[in-house]
């Protein structure tokens, strides 16, 4: 551990620094009413924290199921030692929304209404649902660090036998709170149970290290979920400007997920190979690299075609705020990175990927951004600026994810390299119990 | 080919085809725009609504803020039944009507006559034809079965419109 930067240093104080004072603002929000610490008003309910917060904090966890998917389900199996990172980013961003959440709404009293009282005509129930579900979902994906480095064999073998049927339940669980039709609980639970049942009888392959209907729920939660935060803006085509409102909107809320999901990915593993003071796994990410590049070409392709189909195009070359966000967007989340990317060398190259990739990030909080706050035409002549504390309590939030990204890596065998020399120490000692092909969930 | 070669060809390239594919876009939305016109440039309503000036129906202002609309529309408001109201009104301590929305409140009410039947904007497009094509017009109406109407009040509806519209 001692190769690892010290968690106290000017860095890691500065971190605790911000995180401290974001709890202190989310306490007085809560003691104080939401009025004290933002200026939300009548015209713009959602602001920063749902943009930043949610919209943006979900795409960029989405790098989980994109990785997870990549290997387990379409055989991409030399990118495996990034699943665990990219599953842990997931798990923990999503518990960082669901903090934000929180303090955005208040009440967290009330959540449990949820569960019990079905709004089927409203999307923000579709929203809530898949939360729920796909936040245990990746719990489940992400128990085996902990099993492992405790060497709970026998929990763990459990885990592999009952952890496809948890999720099988609950995807059977959301076709009947969502649609309520036993045509599609059927189809779809009765899919689901043949192949765990094929699996389970091996005529379709087992795969020894996660159970592969357990990787489908979470592309299915999450893929949904994505989508569905898009879904919710639909709704307001009056509300919203042109240049972001659009029909497909869930399908560019997914695409943009996936691009970024990706870029994630290579920015974390970038970033935590830093700090855990080791080589980068430069061969794997330059693969990731050439997904994202196409992810990239697929993005700007449908962004400008609905723009141009949609006649919204004139809205683009306007001198408004909103083009000026509008071209920043796309200059600095996907035309910079697209051109960085088309050389084999930028490619190749650690620094050149992972500046690649950061901008692509930026890019995607700058766009979720727009459509939260600088795309919305309040029907009064109210305004909005974010106040510093809703500011604050996003700094908060994201250096307290840090904080425990660092933590959590430190404690348990989420990084590919930290396991492998674990492993070589439980196996001079025999003791460490890990199956055959099993380092990874 | 360098690495900043590449990526500024690249960076140009894209940036062309996506400015080329929004001004498609723009030249696409505006040949539909082309194509929804009409073939009539205008219509006659078209230019009314363009040239006819507001017709202002001043009893709206001045007494439906004490009165109910259903008020003045039905049978009373004939045959001197306006006149005597007015005078009750302008009896009236706290009305403070002017002589001048004496007159054109009583113009107001007499067209409420026609307002029965015919919408605002109908007859807002009346004010693009001579007082005599009005007059004509109106007679056409009194011969109307129902319409109820004597000579004398086509003259005053033509003089009250006259009033309204400011002729």
């Amino acid at each position: 551990m001692s190769e690892h930067k010290s968690a106290t240093g000017p860095g890691g104080r500065l971190l605790y620094l911000i995180a401290g004072l974001g709890i202190v603002i989310a306490l007085w929000r809560f003691a104080n009413g939401i009025g004290a610490v933002s200026n939300l008003n009548q015209g713009y309910p959602w602001g920063f924290w749902i943009g930043f917060d949610i919209l943006a904090g979900i795409a960029l966890a989405a790098g989980g199921f994109v990785v997870a998917a990549l290997v387990h389900i379409f055989g991409g199996e030399r990118y495996h030692p990034l699943v665990r990172p990219a599953i842990f980013t997931a798990f923990l961003g999503y518990l960082l929304f669901i903090t934000g959440l929180l303090v955005d709404i208040g009440r967290p009293w009330t959540f449990w209404q949820m569960i019990i009282f079905w709004h089927h005509e409203s999307p923000m129930f579709e929203v809530g649902w898949c939360v729920m579900m796909y936040t245990t979902i990746l719990f489940l994906e992400f128990v085996p660090a902990v099993l492992e480095k405790y060497k709970k064999t026998v929990w763990l073998e459990r885990w592999r036998t009952y952890s496809p049927w948890i999720a099988w339940a609950l995807v059977v669980l959301f076709t009947i709170a969502l649609i309520r039709t036993v045509a599609w609980v059927v189809a779809v639970g009765g899919v689901l149970l043949l192949f765990q049942i094929l699996v389970h009888r091996g005529v379709i392959r087992r795969d020894p290290r996660v159970p592969t209907l357990l990787i489908i729920a979470g592309v299915l939660f999450s893929t949904m979920h994505q989508s569905s935060l898009g879904t919710v803006f639909t709704m307001v085509p009056h509300k919203l400007h042109p240049l972001w409102y659009s029909p497909i909107l869930p399908v560019l809320f997914f695409t943009s997920a996936v691009m970024t999901g990706l870029a994630m990915v290579i920015v974390e593993a970038t970033l935590s190979a830093r700090y855990l003071r080791r080589p980068p796994e430069s061969d794997l990410l330059s693969g990731i690299g050439r997904g994202l590049w196409w992810a990239l070409i697929v993005y700007l392709g449908l962004r400008t075609l609905d723009l141009a189909v949609r006649g919204a195009a004139a809205e683009a070359f306007a001198v408004t705020p909103q083009s000026l966000a509008f071209w920043l967007e796309i200059l600095v989340g996907v035309v910079i990175p697209l051109a960085m990317l088309v050389s084999r060398d930028s490619v190749s190259s650690d620094r050149g990927l992972f500046w690649a990739s950061l901008l692509v990030v930026i890019g995607l909080v700058i766009n979720r951004l727009n459509v939260a706050i600088t795309g919305i035409h309040a029907a009064t002549a109210e305004r909005y600026v974010p106040h510093w504390m809703e500011i604050a309590v996003s700094a908060g939030i994201v250096s307290a994810g840090i904080l425990v990204y660092r933590a959590v890596v430190r404690w348990l065998p989420v990084i590919e390299e930290h396991q492998h020399a674990d492993r070589t120490a439980s196996g001079r000692t025999g003791a460490h119990g890990r199956p055959a092909g099993g380092s990874q969930p | 080919m360098n690495a900043r070669f590449q990526f500024v060809l690249c960076f140009c390239a894209v940036t062309s085809v996506l400015l080329l594919t929004l001004l498609a876009g723009q030249v696409r939305t505006l040949r539909v725009e082309i194509r929804a016109l009409n073939d009539q440039v205008a219509t006659r309503e078209d230019l009314v609504a363009a040239q006819a000036p507001e017709m202002r129906l001043l009893h709206e202002e001045k007494c439906t803020s004490c009165h109910t609309e259903r008020r003045f529309a039905g049978e009373h408001n004939t045959r001197g039944e306006i006149d005597a109201a007015m005078v009750h009104m302008q009896a009236m301590p706290d009305a403070g009507f002017t002589d001048e929305d004496m007159a054109k409140i009583h113009a107001s009410l007499t067209l409420l006559r026609c307002a029965r039947c015919h919408a605002v904007e109908k007859l807002r497009g009346l004010s693009l034809r001579t007082p005599e094509e009005r007059m004509d017009l109106i007679r056409t109406m009194m011969s109307k079965p129902g319409s109820g109407l004597t000579s004398d009040e086509a003259d005053e509806i033509n003089r009250a419109y006259q009033q309204v519209i400011g002729f």
